[in-house]
């Protein structure tokens, strides 16, 4: 009996080692082999998505702590980097003049604008991988849409594509989503910037109330600028721009 | 007898050679409101500005006269369609050419009302309520007539709550929510049934949620919650009540749980979180595990901060902590007000304006939890303490920050004292002949009469004060008062190196 339970004991190792050695052996003559099964499985969406994946969460933050900016228009330049002005005014002792009425429309149309050529680049990618894999794919010129929403960043490419082998398949559009503060600490930085425009200043310890996990940092420069720096404490989102307003110069009017 | 008499005229506050001829530069050119300056290396591109004409593109509209009177320029009410936003102070030119509407006057779409978000609210535009309970998959409640804030907090904090039971794909199920969601929002289908003060974990209603042993944090609740297996929020986090059936079956106030009134920070065991007292739910660290779930009341105060107090979060508090004193014109060459605010745990500063153009001013309010420090900087205002002539007016603090210091006038000899600014202004003594303006205020011409003596020699007789060292410190006082003036110190103690004042003496 008990040389028999051994015999069995040697047959299922034999059989595990062999498992083994024919999964080493398919690794290295099939190094393309992916393991999460996405391109094998013909998935355009998870193709692209892991493609932009990084480059979208750099981007959102480089952007978000240039306030939504890649080369601001008008600026300050504050440790080495321009800070963009969200409200300026080149006069003392008077609220400032608004620049940017729109912070979330721009931010969006500045990661549509800069997205866009590398989007385009992994749909190319995953053209080339499944045409090498004799499938015949068609696609049609790639238009992107981001928007920010609470607790994310909602992208949709619109890139018409048709994949065909054994069957054909038609894909329209593809809707990613990215986890991302960053609605949140727009509305603050518009909120400020109204307070900006109107009052000359914002109090910022009013916004801790509402959002308990949002810190503002607000550091004034001589000039009579305000550098204005809104984090997220669970998420380490940075959202940064500048401001001048009511300016009290040294000594008095002239 | 003989009389001669001697003048001696005494000469205060003369200090820093003064270099600058910007201002007469500038005096001269025009200023424009300009659409578009030119682009500068410091600065970039900015529009609607009042500048000189010569910072003006060439190639965009500018107009001799403030932009407020420019068609192009004007300021008025940008909204923003698309998130249903409106903000003030913006120029048509700039409010159009970023999608928005411009209006002068506040357009009907940015009338405030309050927006109902299944047990949150927001005082928003109607568009705005639309575009927040599209984005939480809501029905818009948008409740025009109320008018205020507070009453639109009141309003969802007096919604019932209560366990929702619907079918969802031929399947029971249920939600945790308010009877207004329950009865229209959810499923939209009549057969949903709502049990009030119930937890969608209780064995009664039928639902097939059952107690876990999770946690969660709630979006806008303090505290750290049970999650029963369905999703759904129950009852604040309590370790001893994780087999307690009537725990898991009837909503519970936060009076009425573990810790009641405590802020119970980094309790392993209660979850009852308190914002207003420090404490608020989020994801635990290691080393600081609840003995159920991964969420905990963390800690917000901050302990021993730079003044060695401990403050609450929120609490802001002034720190002058440069050379010399404030309030009494001895602040110091360089010296800075700051306001220090205590937030999640972290002390950030915020510095008022610098130049002592803003100072910080500290008060205290009662709350259900003792004293609560708020500070704020404030307009210095001492631009027209030497212009007051009587303590009256100079210690009004409704309209100026000064004192009155009895004995040396620097008006008239009628008056009988002066007026100085409490918080000496910084001043750019090495440009511009501002400095010098407002420094030689302080200097004074003493006419002191001699009698000469028979017996050889001379005796005063009329202000003999001035020949006082009294009386010139006295002098010096006032000179430093007045801003970055006369002897003074630097904001780390340096004394200068020159004396900051001259004597003069003539004979006469």
């Amino acid at each position: 009996m008990g040389f028999i339970n051994k015999k069995g004991q040697v047959a299922i190792f034999v059989i595990i080692a062999i498992v083994i050695v024919a999964i080493i052996l398919a690794f290295m003559f099939y190094p393309k082999i992916n393991i999460g099964g996405n391109s094998e499985t013909g998935n355009p969406k998870s193709f692209i998505e892991s493609c932009m994946k990084e480059d979208v969460n750099t981007l959102l933050d480089e952007l978000s702590y240039n306030g939504g900016y890649e080369e601001p228009e008008g600026f300050i330049i504050y440790q080495g980097e321009k800070v963009p002005y969200f409200c300026y005014t080149s006069d003392s002792y008077e609220t400032c003049i608004v620049q940017q009425p729109n912070v979330q429309g721009h931010f969006e149309n500045e990661i549509e604008r800069i997205l866009k050529p590398s989007v385009e680049s992994c749909v190319k990618d995953f053209k080339k991988e499944f045409e090498s894999k004799g499938y015949s794919v068609s696609v049609s010129k790639a238009e992107l849409n981001a928007s920010f929403v609470p607790g994310k960043l909602k992208i949709e490419l619109m890139s018409p594509m048709t994949l065909s082998k054994d069957t054909s398949r038609t894909y329209e559009s593809f809707d990613y989503e990215f986890k991302s503060d960053l609605y949140d600490l727009m509305a603050l930085a518009t909120s400020i910037i109204d307070y900006e425009s109107v009052y000359g200043d914002s109090e910022t310890t009013l916004y801790l109330r509402y959002y308990p996990n949002i810190k503002i940092e607000k550091v004034r420069l001589d000039e009579g600028s305000k550098i204005y720096t809104i984090s997220n404490f669970v998420s380490g989102e940075r959202f940064r721009f500048a401001s001048r307003s009511l300016v009290w110069p040294p000594g008095f009017e002239q | 007898m003989m009389k001669k008499r001697l003048i001696l005229s005494f000469a205060f506050c003369l200090f820093a050679i003064i270099f600058s001829f910007n201002a007469l530069a500038l005096g001269s050119e025009q200023t424009v409101c300009c659409e578009k300056t030119i682009a500068s290396p410091e600065k970039g591109v900015l529009y609607c500005q009042d500048v000189p004409a010569s910072q003006c593109d060439p190639n965009s509209r500018q107009v001799p006269t403030s932009c407020e009177s420019t068609s192009y320029c004007k300021p008025g009410v940008c909204y923003n369609s698309n998130e249903g936003t409106c903000l003030d102070n913006t120029p048509q030119l700039i409010c159009n050419s970023n999608e928005g509407i411009w209006s002068e006057e506040s357009p009907p779409q940015c009338n405030l009302g309050c927006c109902v978000l299944g047990d949150q609210a927001a005082f928003v535009s109607l568009v705005r309520c639309k575009k927040l309970s599209s984005q939480l998959g809501l029905q818009t409640n948008y409740k025009s007539n109320i008018q205020n804030e507070v009453q639109c907090i009141l309003e969802v904090q007096n919604q019932e709550k209560g366990a929702c039971v619907f079918e969802k794909e031929f399947e029971k199920t249920c939600k945790f929510t308010t009877r207004g969601e329950c009865d229209t929002g959810i499923n939209k289908s009549k057969s949903n049934e709502f049990f009030p003060g119930k937890l969608c974990s209780a064995e009664e209603i039928g639902a097939p949620c059952a107690p876990t042993r999770q946690t969660s944090c709630i979006p806008g609740k303090d505290e750290v919650y049970f999650i029963d297996s369905c999703g759904n929020p129950a009852n604040i986090y309590d370790s001893s009540k994780i087999n307690d059936k009537l725990y898991w079956s009837n909503v519970l106030d936060k009076s009425k749980v573990c810790g009641a009134g405590g802020a119970n920070s980094n309790s392993a065991g209660c979850g009852n979180c308190n914002y207003l007292q420090g404490s608020y739910c989020r994801d635990a660290e290691k080393g600081k595990l609840p003995t159920y779930g991964d969420a905990i009341c963390s800690d917000l105060n901050c302990k021993n901060t730079a003044n060695g107090k401990s403050y609450k979060h929120g609490e802001s508090w002034c720190v002058y902590d440069d050379a010399g004193k404030t309030g009494d014109g001895t602040n110091t060459v360089g010296s800075e007000f700051y306001k220090h605010i205590c937030i999640n745990g972290e002390e950030v500063l915020e510095q008022c304006s610098g130049f002592r153009q803003q100072e910080c001013i500290e008060g205290a309010i009662e709350t259900s939890v003792g004293k609560f420090s708020q500070a704020a900087c404030r307009v210095n205002r001492w631009q027209d303490c030497t212009s007051q002539d009587n303590k009256q007016d100079c210690q009004n603090t409704d309209r100026r920050d000064c004192f009155w210091r009895e004995g040396v006038s620097i008006l008239n000899d009628s008056v009988e004292g002066s007026c100085l600014p409490s918080n000496s202004p910084g001043l750019k003594f090495w440009e511009g002949e501002q400095t010098r303006q407002i420094c030689q205020q302080a200097n004074a011409a003493c006419v002191v009469t001699f009698e000469k003596k028979l017996t050889g020699g001379e005796e005063c007789k009329e202000n003999c004060e001035c020949l006082t060292e009294e009386w010139q410190k006295d002098r010096e006082e006032i000179c430093t008062a007045l801003g970055d003036c006369g002897p003074n110190t630097n904001w780390i103690g340096v004394k200068g190196y020159k004396d900051g004042f001259k004597i003069e003496t003539k004979k006469a």
